[in-house]
């Protein structure tokens, strides 16, 4: 009999908030956090906002995070890391309460931090990239740029932070990364190779070069206001976010033993690919079928159990009829009696760390019976036909959720949470 | 931990030796070093280097469609080929669905293609252009760069071209992404969560990028050599793999994060290979093959050779290193490493023993030895201080 996974600790960083608890409050009350860009001079940007970690928020993080780690240049390291304070806090666990050989690290991250500055100072007009003078120059390179930020880097200082001497990962599976993170997380504890194991996801893809390659893509919204409507009929597609969320996992019997409540146990995990087109999602939803499917048996639970899924929701044309049609596939005549919200109507797209704060929200509504909105759905798409908790949040039982990332290229993670006995 | 060992039904190949294993294990054998000097004038700024390159691949000769390999670069290439081989006649694997293919991989960050943008780019005044980044700039960029920053691309487009749709993720970067993509592969057949499962580790491409941040993160130039390439182990649920097919058991592995304060690095290494051998449920008399991780850093080799003499005492196995030859292949090392342990003991043989000041090996002195060679332990350095390890066995 595997062992049951336990969730106590929880702490994240969006356009909400940084910290849990504000997150939650404004998510139920239908807040948006997306808002015109402040970071960079976005006046030429055909977009009007995105869910944005003011840069208030983000001196408040230098300044409650250890000088060691306050001076952290890239914005996804720093909300990895006080995330992860908050995690640790909200567990009420510290390094001298587990072996450090038996506390791990998994976290879900994106590649591609890569600025504009990093390429431009050594763009020679005549004669294109001059690499020989960028050699002797590396220490111009940005240092919140891709040169100077490993894909793995928070995991690393999160790591040596709080003396996790077990099993480590970076996953950077696109969208999918973060949830892929927590389900890995949770399968280490599992099969005995870790008692704790910190994992989430982080990143931020607000700036220059990350709202271009959307825009290239053709996911972003040109919406002229920074809205985000999943699942609604003028959905124009997603709103860029950023932030973090990390969770504290532990063996039940790590957390009994010191006395810790969990908010929830994670008890299913489904992946899977799509294997379709780098560029769209399977039409019929397969890959999604099979990750949701794969969650509710690795966790042993009938459709029938399952009330509420925090659906992926991008707000795109594509993803939201197939994650639709998918959730309709897997429930049968279940899935006219379920919410299904979407986080990023409020926080935008946190790309390879939206599964995180989306954990997080789905771990709070089974702790606490209460789902939040899906805002800005106003003329729901005839494709869309599920209960999509349109007028606010809504009080309801909650014994068990999905939460689903889908990611671009085609990977899939969905995890199920369910109270705790 | 529990974990049960699990066949290797295939391997797939590709370093600067060329496509496949035998030439690989040849140059290993005849310690012939593939590395030289690099003359690429894009590298010329850089202290000098020398690699091991992979030769350009056509992708429809492993099997890309046209359309697709446009958007594939280099890296993609040497994943697809190596897949290619991997899967080799693959009509003999049993009826499967695609669900139940799992697929992991650890693969080095890739570089979008500079090029394209050089017309979008421009300073005014010292400072990027935003306005003219995001009007004129942005229209002479083709839509499908941004596919050119994500490695996780390349994964998809492999799934897509073999139909695999199970359980799958993409850990980044260098050695320790590749050990735990092994790691989950064989946990993933294992545990039933799949009937096959493909693990690749691969290298990234070497350009003046690969180097500036390889240099910023304090990797180079330090451990020498560099190379490209990528190397794929298939993997079967033990009750369906056809036991003539059967290369070796994948029987164990861990992984550990060196602390200082406790012990740093040659304790970690001491940790994984000790945590690999109970998994696998040897004693480190049973190992008759190390493959060590011998990056050629001082401070990395030291520890390395520290933890050797502290786990394995008097006992001393063959020695295998392949940096030597190779180059380190970051992400693609470990499959290289595991690959090649595979063929030692296939072959009875190992090549000549890596010499080292405290005579860790047997047959120091050269020359290849023959030997009952039954369990190979391979070894893992990753980025700040990872440490990994695993065994693999030969198949009775």
């Amino acid at each position: 009999m595997s062992a049951q996974v336990f969730i106590t600790g929880l702490g994240m960083v969006t356009s909400l908030g940084a910290d849990v608890e504000t997150c939650w409050r404004r998510a139920l009350a239908g807040d948006s956090g997306l808002a015109p860009i402040t970071s960079f001079d976005a006046k030429a940007l055909p977009v009007a906002g995105a869910g944005e970690v003011s840069e208030e928020t983000l001196r408040a993080i230098r300044e409650r995070l250890p000088e060691e780690y306050a001076g952290e240049e890239e914005r996804r390291v720093l909300f990895a890391l006080d995330a992860a304070q908050n995690a640790m806090t909200d567990a009420g666990i510290f390094p001298d309460d587990y072996a450090p050989e038996r506390a791990g690290a998994v976290m879900g991250t994106g590649l591609s931090s890569y600025r504009l500055e990093d390429f431009a100072a050594w763009v020679d007009a005549e004669n294109g990239f001059d690499a020989a003078r960028f050699a002797k120059e590396l220490e111009m390179t940005q240092a919140s740029g891709y040169f100077n930020n490993p894909p793995e880097r928070a995991t690393s200082l999160m790591a040596e932070w709080f003396e996790l001497a077990g099993p480590t990962g970076t996953i950077t599976s696109a969208c999918a990364a973060a949830g892929q993170a927590i389900g890995l997380g949770m399968r280490m504890i599992r099969r005995g190779e870790a008692d704790v194991v910190l994992c989430g996801g982080a990143d931020s893809m607000v700036h220059p070069v990350g709202m271009a390659i959307f825009l290239l893509l053709g996911a972003a919204s040109k919406s002229k206001d920074p809205i985000c409507r999943p699942f609604d009929r003028r959905r124009s597609g997603l709103a860029v976010g950023e932030g973090a969320g990390v969770v504290v996992l532990e063996s039940e019997a790590h957390a009994r033993a010191r006395g810790a409540a969990p908010y929830a146990v994670l008890s299913g995990y489904g992946a899977s690919m799509d294997a379709h087109q780098v560029t769209a999602p399977h039409p019929a939803g397969r890959g999604a079928v099979r990750s949701m499917s794969g969650a509710m048996e690795d966790a042993g639970l009938a459709p029938g159990e399952v009330t509420y899924v925090n659906a992926h929701g991008t707000g795109t044309k594509l993803n939201d009829p197939v994650e639709t049609r998918a959730i309709r596939e897997v429930f049968g005549a279940r899935a006219d009696a379920l919410a299904v919200s979407s986080s990023k109507s409020m926080i935008g797209h946190l790309i390879a760390a939206c599964g995180a704060p989306e954990f997080i929200f789905t771990a709070l509504s089974v702790a606490r019976d209460i789902v939040h909105p899906t805002t800005n759905l106003e003329n729901p798409d005839p494709k869309c036909d599920l209960d999509y908790v349109a007028g606010g949040a809504r009080e309801m039982p909650v014994p068990a959720a999905l939460t689903n990332s889908f990611g671009f290229g085609g990977q899939n993670a969905t995890l199920l949470v369910r109270k705790a006995a | 931990m529990n974990f049960r060992p699990v066949p290797i039904t295939g391997v797939g190949l590709v370093t600067a030796a060329g496509r496949g294993v035998e030439p690989a294990w040849e140059a290993l054998r005849a310690g012939r070093s593939l590395l030289a000097a690099d003359a690429d004038p894009e590298l010329a700024g850089f202290p000098p280097i020398e690699t091991a390159r992979c030769a350009r691949i056509d992708p429809e000769s492993v099997g890309a469609d046209r359309r697709a390999a446009r958007i594939m670069g280099h890296h993609t290439h040497m994943f697809l080929a190596a897949v290619h081989e991997a899967m080799g006649d693959a009509s003999t694997l049993p009826e499967m669905a695609e669900e139940d293919v799992a697929f992991f991989a650890g693969m080095d960050s890739v570089d979008p293609d500079k090029d394209d943008l050089v017309s979008a780019v421009r300073e005014s005044e010292g400072r990027v252009d935003l306005g003219h980044f995001f009007s004129e700039g942005m229209d002479a960029i083709p839509p499908l760069w941004p596919l050119g920053l994500l490695n996780a691309i390349g994964f998809s487009q492999t799934a897509i071209q073999y139909r695999w749709r199970g359980e799958n993720a993409v850990f980044s970067a260098g050695p320790e992404a590749t050990a735990r993509a092994l790691c989950e592969a064989a946990d993933s057949v294992g545990s039933g969560k799949a009937r096959l499962a493909l693990a690749a580790g691969v290298s990234g491409v070497i350009s003046a990028r690969m180097l500036a941040r390889a240099m910023r993160r304090g990797a180079w130039p330090q451990a020498g050599g560099l190379g490209e390439g990528a190397g794929v182990i298939r993997l079967n649920q033990p009750e369906i793999a056809d036991s003539s097919r059967i290369l070796g058991w994948f029987k164990g592995y861990s992984s550990v994060r060196a602390l200082e304060k406790r012990g740093g690095l040659a304790r970690a290494i001491q940790e994984s290979a000790r945590g690999t051998l109970a998994c696998a449920g040897l004693k480190p008399d049973d190992v008759n093959l190390l493959v060590i991780h011998g990056e050629g850093e001082s401070r990395s080799d030291n520890a390395e050779a520290e933890a050797i003499s502290a786990v394995f005492g008097g006992h001393k196995p063959w020695g295998l290193a392949t940096k030597g030859v190779f180059g380190h292949l970051w992400g693609g090392s470990p499959a290289l490493d595991l690959i090649m342990a595979m063929k030692a003991l296939a072959e009875g043989a190992s090549p000549p023993s890596p010499a080292t000041a405290g005579g860790l090996f047997r047959d120091a002195a050269g020359g290849s030895g023959r030997d009952e060679l039954q369990n190979a332990l391979v070894l893992v350095q990753g980025f700040d201080g990872v440490c990994a390890a695993f065994v693999v066995g030969k198949h009775a």
